[in-house]
């Protein structure tokens, strides 16, 4: 716990500490990771290509890692909080209400028999507001992300991706999450829409201080909007650092090949 | 891969156990039809008397309760029950043998084409399917059965009639899957005959869940042809037919609890086996898929 | 209209029209049973043992000399304006025995089908949630049990041990008919227990429900197999969707997961084998109606079986297809009901 009190690095605190986490499935460990800290009011990218572990460790940072029959030890340290081999039970309080996720399609992550606003208010009164506290806060919560309160009684599959990812971000935060773990949240969006909900995890960054978990295995992304930028390979981490170091300058002979896959990216930063 | 396999050489038998232990089911179901297999090969030999389940009686040994001699008792003729309820398995067996290779034989190449050619094939022959698929197939065949005469035969071809649209649904959902590929259009491009690309790429494909399906309907069938046998329009006396058995065993059974006991539980335990192992095998190949018939 | 309706409108419209192709290929496909398959149809239309002159009449009267496409219009106009034919055994209109025996079949078949949902649903999720533990192969041994059961032997067993043994329950019939003189039943509906409490008639209530306990219970073991093993098969299937991801790391439990989340998506293949299993046990039910002496439709087929009375067989066969066809039609609205994904296309 004394790890908690020391600040990680430029004075800011740790919102999120992982120290020597091991992901096992069996005897196969697919994700070993010595040290990542997300600080507060930060974007932290979470690069590799496919399978190198990066949704697994998402997973496990809200405890769901097990869920999927994996073996999690180690530690992970939400604010100080040791979340790794606690209750099921107190990690269902924690989850929605300070860890958040979104994901990658956004039209699927609402269930499609419910419509948007009745996961939205569940969730809500879940963590303990009043049935008419819950539709005050959801309404509120979406004209916070900039959507009509009328699109809560739609289906899923009538929202656009955009307006279903802006929903689970508002629903995020009227939890009042922190803490947001995002996988791969604009993979399947278009590009003027992935920008604006790139702009939106900008301003929670900049305006209430949220930390973002933002996992892509899509660099061009990833230079655009992370503070600073991890590496994985094969369930490792290969490089940490400033965006602009770990991506302009690679020191890993693996960031430079991730790189060099992604022949769009140069074009794209000129035409920032 | 040679090195791991000189580290953990299981036995055989540790093999059987994980196996058992992985796929309860699917080892209780093979288990069972191997059972129900040997029973219908080995019939003659394992019959304490062979004859019984022929054109002979014993009218001064009628409706004994099992014993030494007649482990299951006889029935209201004096037959040994044992022994007809080993020849009934290989009645129920090969009737559901036969009624599925002839649905399939009908079914799967209709499906195959309707799903292969699409357009106006396909919606011919699946609104055929369609309405055929309206009748329940004990139904179909109980109907088709009464115009013609009562008898094993005209039983095995009402259930074949009844069953067919099955296969050509699966087929037809298997072959327009890969119909619509890139494969088949450059097979196509390349001057391969359609008869050629539907063997070579086609029928391989579909070949998995027409298993599964008919693992599960020889339960199915089982049933059927015994509950046909059992009003009266599938086989007749003297064939050892377990729905037989049951009927004309129930005006004793009050007194007489063996005769409907154990030919009744010879068709419970066949259909299960056939239940059991089409279920392990879907979930064994696919856990996925989901098929809706019996 | 707002769009919504209208879109729902035109589906209802698509799924009628459907129905009533199917309907006209049944149709026509009974009439190949009954009139191009036997060899004399005339003699299996009155019956095999009658003198030839009569045999000649009947062929005339009923117009089967005549060619197959005039016969054919000739009957599906007949089946179209209730003109089913004269069953051989009852002397009776086909149709008016059909309007007789329905009610007390729907009873059972109703009935049956409530227990085997009631009883399977929960199976079926208990399975998904302990998937590849003792209780997911209990269940699906249960289930394996339940599809594989001969309902004519299981019915004798019941009867045996229930009636003979124990004593507990009556062995065959509707109610005690004892009852007719001492607490008349007045029909209403044609469904026992539906009428003894329409008409507040104790005495029939009970002796009725005790009458279904039996049967019922035999015939439900096909559809809670069915239904148990495709709730299993569905909400495992659903488990893997991202909106369960998504209510996890909302911190729902997992009762809320599979008991809400999870269920209800995955109850549309549910729903559509519903109407599968509903002519199955239309089917089943013949047997399970001549053995408790249940008289419905299934009763009334059996005997038109076992005397080869083909006018009957063939309505009868009509009646299950069609319900079939409408059943399929009330699950498709069902679902249009269930999933906005359906209606609002």
């Amino acid at each position: 716990m004394s790890a908690a009190a020391s600040p990680g690095s430029a004075g800011m605190d740790a919102r999120l500490q992982i120290r020597d986490l091991v992901i096992r499935f069996g005897d196969h460990r697919v994700v070993e990771l010595e040290t990542l800290d997300l600080f507060e009011g930060e974007i932290l990218g979470l690069a590799g290509e496919s399978g190198a572990g990066k949704s697994l460790t998402a997973y496990a940072v809200l405890g769901l890692a097990t869920k999927l029959g994996a073996q999690v030890s180690g530690s992970i340290l939400l604010e100080g909080e040791q979340l790794v081999g606690r209750s099921e039970a107190w990690l269902r309080g924690i989850r929605g209400r300070r860890i958040a996720m979104v994901f990658q399609n956004p039209v699927a992550a609402f269930n499609p028999v419910f419509r948007v606003g009745d996961v939205v208010r569940r969730a809500l009164r879940l963590h303990g507001l009043s049935r008419a506290a819950s539709h005050r806060r959801a309404a509120e919560a979406m004209r916070g992300v900039l959507l009509d309160p009328e699109l809560l009684h739609r289906y899923p599959h009538q929202l656009s991706g955009g307006q279903a990812q802006r929903v689970a971000i508002a629903l995020a935060l009227a939890l009042g999450t922190r803490l947001l773990v995002a996988d791969e949240p604009t993979s399947s969006l278009d590009v003027t829409v992935q920008a604006e909900i790139l702009q939106l995890l900008r301003q929670l960054r900049d305006e209430r201080s949220v930390s973002v978990l933002f996992i892509s295995h899509d660099l061009s992304v990833l230079a655009e909007l992370c503070d600073r930028v991890a590496v994985m390979r094969g369930g490792k981490l290969v490089e940490v650092g400033p965006t602009g170091w770990t991506l302009s300058d690679p020191r890993e002979p693996y960031t430079r090949e991730l790189l060099d896959a992604v022949p769009t990216l140069t074009v794209e930063e000129g035409a920032l | 891969m040679s090195r791991a396999h000189a580290e953990s050489q299981p036995s055989s038998s540790a093999v059987a156990v994980a196996w058992w232990r992985d796929n309860p089911l699917l080892a209780m179901g093979s288990t069972l039809g191997l059972v129900l297999l040997l029973m219908a090969l080995g019939a003659p030999l394992l019959s304490p008397a062979p004859s019984d389940a022929d054109t002979t009686v014993h009218l001064e040994d009628t409706l004994q309760p099992p014993s030494w001699s007649h482990p299951f008792g006889t029935d209201q003729l004096g037959r040994d029950l044992l022994t007809r309820v080993l020849y009934g398995a290989r009645v129920s067996l090969s009737i559901a043998a036969l009624v599925l290779t002839l649905a399939c034989l009908v079914g799967v190449p209709l499906g195959i084409a309707a799903g292969y050619f699409g357009g106006r094939v396909d919606d011919l022959i699946m609104r055929l399917v369609d309405v055929f698929l309206a009748f329940p197939p004990l139904l179909l065949a109980l109907a088709l059965v009464a115009v013609l005469t009562p008898s094993i035969a005209s039983a095995t071809i009402a259930l074949a009639v009844a069953w067919w649209p099955w296969y050509a649904r699966l087929a037809r959902g298997q072959a327009s899957s890969v119909a619509g590929r890139q494969l088949v259009e450059s097979c196509r491009a390349l001057g391969l005959s359609d008869t050629r690309i539907v063997f070579r790429h086609v029928l391989p494909n579909a070949v998995t869940p027409i298993v599964v399906q008919v693992s599960l309907d020889l339960g199915g069938v089982i049933l059927v042809s015994a509950a046909m046998s059992f009003l009266g329009l599938g086989a007749q006396d003297p064939v050892p037919e377990w729905g037989l058995m049951v009927s004309q065993g129930r005006s004793y059974f009050t007194t007489h609890w063996w005769v409907v006991t154990f030919p009744g539980a010879a068709i419970l335990l066949a259909a299960m086996a056939f239940n059991l192992i089409g279920d392990g095998l879907r979930e064994v190949l696919d856990p996925k898929r989901m098929a809706v018939s019996s | 209209m707002r769009p919504e309706t209208a879109s729902l409108v035109r589906y209802i419209g698509r799924r009628i029209a459907t129905g009533l192709l199917v309907v006209i290929g049944v149709v026509v496909l009974t009439f190949v049973i009954s009139r191009v398959i036997p060899s004399d149809p005339a003699a299996a239309w009155v019956g095999g043992h009658v003198p030839v002159e009569v045999l000649e009449q009947a062929r005339q009267d009923l117009g089967f000399d005549r060619p197959l496409r005039v016969q054919l219009w000739d009957y599906l106009r007949g089946v179209a304006i209730g003109d089913w034919g004269v069953s051989l055994r009852t002397r009776r209109p086909v149709l008016t025995d059909i309007a007789v025996g329905l009610p007390a079949s729907i009873e059972l078949v109703g009935t049956a089908l409530l227990l085997g949902l009631i009883v399977g649903n929960p199976l079926g999720l208990v399975a998904a949630r302990w998937k590849g533990g003792a209780p997911d192969v209990l269940v699906r041994l249960v289930s394996v049990i339940g599809v594989s059961m001969p309902v004519f032997w299981l019915a004798p067993i019941l009867q045996l041990v229930f009636f003979e043994k124990l004593e507990l329950l009556p062995v065959a019939g509707r109610y005690d008919p004892a009852l007719y003189y001492t607490s008349r039943l007045v029909s209403y509906t044609g469904m026992t227990v539906l009428d003894a409490l329409i008409g507040l008639n104790g005495p029939v209530l009970r002796s009725s429900l005790a009458h279904l306990v039996m049967p019922a219970l035999v015939l439900a073991a096909y559809p809670m197999g069915v239904v148990a093993r495709m709730v299993r098969a569905s909400v495992l299937e659903t488990l893997g969707d991202t909106h369960i991801q998504m209510v996890r790391s909302l911190g729902f439990s997992e009762a809320a997961v599979f008991g809400r989340f999870a269920l209800k998506p995955a109850l549309n293949p549910v729903i559509t084998v519903t109407a599968l299993i509903f002519a199955y046990s239309l089917a089943n039910t013949f047997l399970v109606e001549a053995i408790f002496n249940w008289p419905g439709l299934g009763l009334y087929a059996a005997l038109a079986v076992q005397s080869l009375d083909t006018p009957a067989i063939v309505g009868i066969t009509l009646v299950v297809a069609l319900a079939y066809v409408l059943g399929n039609l009330a699950v498709d609205l069902l679902q249009a009901a269930i999933d906005p994904r359906i209606r609002l296309q």
